[in-house]
């Protein structure tokens, strides 16, 4: 008969599968209807990359179990995509790290099209935005538990449809399209970094809470790109700039 | 409820420290170089919360608080950056006089390190008087209203029940709330610059919900 402390070893060193993947569901996929502006507007994107420069399962002193291997995803192509499978200790979970950064190049590309109104007041603005931000997602899955020789799939769920949120904190923020399309100066049909950075939140009725320092059009929509972070598809992260 | 929150806050001394709102001052320097003075300024406050920081909230103990708590720090959206768990709270409603001093009531307060507040907004601020840019004066009325509130507020301090803080101060900088307005936009050329003048609303609203608008001090 084993000893006790045999069968505790045993327990303790049995194994299960952590696998993770990335999507940016429908609304990068596909794209964001108007129904879901609040000023009729819709986007479609032909690339929303992003920089997934750490992934990590943590335990419960906050120590790294499992490591990914970097990755950048585009998630216009159909997904889910996976971002790779680690072998950890089984056992029961509660956060998995993620951060979003420069590597080789920006964190964050996004590039498509935004369409606002009707008839003969209906534009088509394209835009091309690439990112150079920061952030760490510090997320908590509901159900984080390994199996001993099984497997258990976390998602990073990407939200494409912050990006055009007219409110940093706000729980009622509504998605808006008009001022970034009345954002393009040159009215050459593409909306720059630059003519975003032009444009001050001030008159729009934008709100930025307790980041001040966001004055603009663009510092807006940079910031915006560290929320689009979520786990398991609606399942919130701390964020860290 | 705020008290069976507070209850398990563990191993805490509370205290209970006098708040009250200093007085704003009337004579304006504005941001653009011009001055103004203020004849009237009113402001409905609710509540406010002091917030330990949010990352001594990532130990078990705080995290299971966190969860607990009928009144946890809500994850923001879109951003979900929380804030540190509730150690103070200063319940109720007040229509302040900005330009007087007001008794706020009393702070509940457990012992820890603080590092911002979150102030509900519960009515109308109104800003009215003149301004003088360039030698012009100009007239102005503006009112907003707002239920919002008003986060990271920063507050940093290290309560000690062995030498607890006097008093808690709010106070508010209407020069910093009139930042982003040009008080010399009157478009409709009535005389008075209102809210109804374009962009007006918009621009006093975001300098009104501006954090450093807003600032909170414990008194030694």
């Amino acid at each position: 008969m084993p000893s006790f402390s045999l069968i505790f070893s045993l327990i303790a060193c049995s194994t299960g599968t952590w696998t993770v993947d990335t999507w940016g569901e429908d609304y990068i996929e596909t794209g964001i209807p108007a129904a879901e502006f609040s000023d009729g507007c819709s986007v479609t994107f032909s690339s929303f990359e992003v920089e997934i420069t750490e992934g990590q399962l943590l335990d419960g002193n906050g120590d790294a179990v499992a490591d990914l291997e970097p990755a950048r995803v585009d998630l216009v192509p159909v997904g889910p995509h996976e971002l790779g499978s680690v072998e950890v200790p089984a056992g029961t979970y509660t956060t998995a790290r993620f951060v979003i950064a420069p590597d080789a190049s920006d964190s964050v590309h996004v590039a498509g099209d935004l369409s606002c109104g009707e008839g003969e007041e209906a534009e088509t603005v394209a835009f091309d935005w690439s990112f150079s931000t920061t952030t760490t997602y510090l997320c908590e899955p509901d159900a984080l538990t390994v199996p001993s020789a099984g497997e258990v799939t976390t998602e990073l769920t990407v939200h494409g449809d912050h990006l055009f949120y007219d409110a940093l904190e706000a729980d009622d923020a509504v998605l808006q399209g008009w001022p970034i399309v009345n954002a393009d100066a040159d009215a050459d049909g593409s909306v720059t970094l630059d003519e975003l950075e032009a444009v001050s939140l001030a008159p729009l009725g934008y709100s930025v809470g307790q980041y001040s320092e966001v004055e603009d059009l663009a510092a807006f929509v940079r910031h915006l790109t560290q929320t689009v972070g979520h786990v398991d598809g609606e399942g919130h992260c701390g964020v860290e700039f | 409820m705020w008290l069976w929150m507070l209850a398990c806050v563990p191993d805490r001394d509370l205290l209970a420290l006098p708040a009250r709102f200093e007085a704003s001052p009337a004579a304006l320097t504005l941001e653009d170089g011009g001055t103004a003075t203020l004849e009237q300024a009113t402001w409905t406050i609710g509540s406010l919360r002091l917030e330990a920081p949010a990352s001594s909230t990532q130990d078990t103990g705080s995290a299971l608080l966190r969860h607990l708590s009928p009144i946890s720090v809500a994850h923001a959206h879109p951003g979900h950056e929380s804030a540190g768990g509730v150690l103070g709270e200063l319940l109720g409603e007040w229509e302040l006089d900005l330009l007087s001093d007001q008794d706020l009531g009393t702070l509940q307060l457990y012992e820890g390190e603080l590092a911002t507040g979150r102030l509900e907004l519960a009515g109308t601020l109104r800003l009215q008087g003149v301004a003088e840019l360039d030698g012009a004066l100009h007239p102005f009325d503006l009112a907003v209203e707002s239920d919002a509130e008003v986060t990271g507020l920063p507050l940093e301090a290290q309560v000690v029940s062995t030498d607890p803080p006097s008093a808690l101060v709010l106070s508010l900088d209407p020069a910093h709330a009139l930042s982003w307005v040009d008080l010399s936009a009157d478009s409709d050329d009535d005389g008075l610059l209102t809210a109804a003048d374009d962009g007006v609303e918009n621009s006093f609203s975001f300098g009104a919900l501006s954090t450093p608008t807003y600032s909170l001090t414990l008194e030694p």
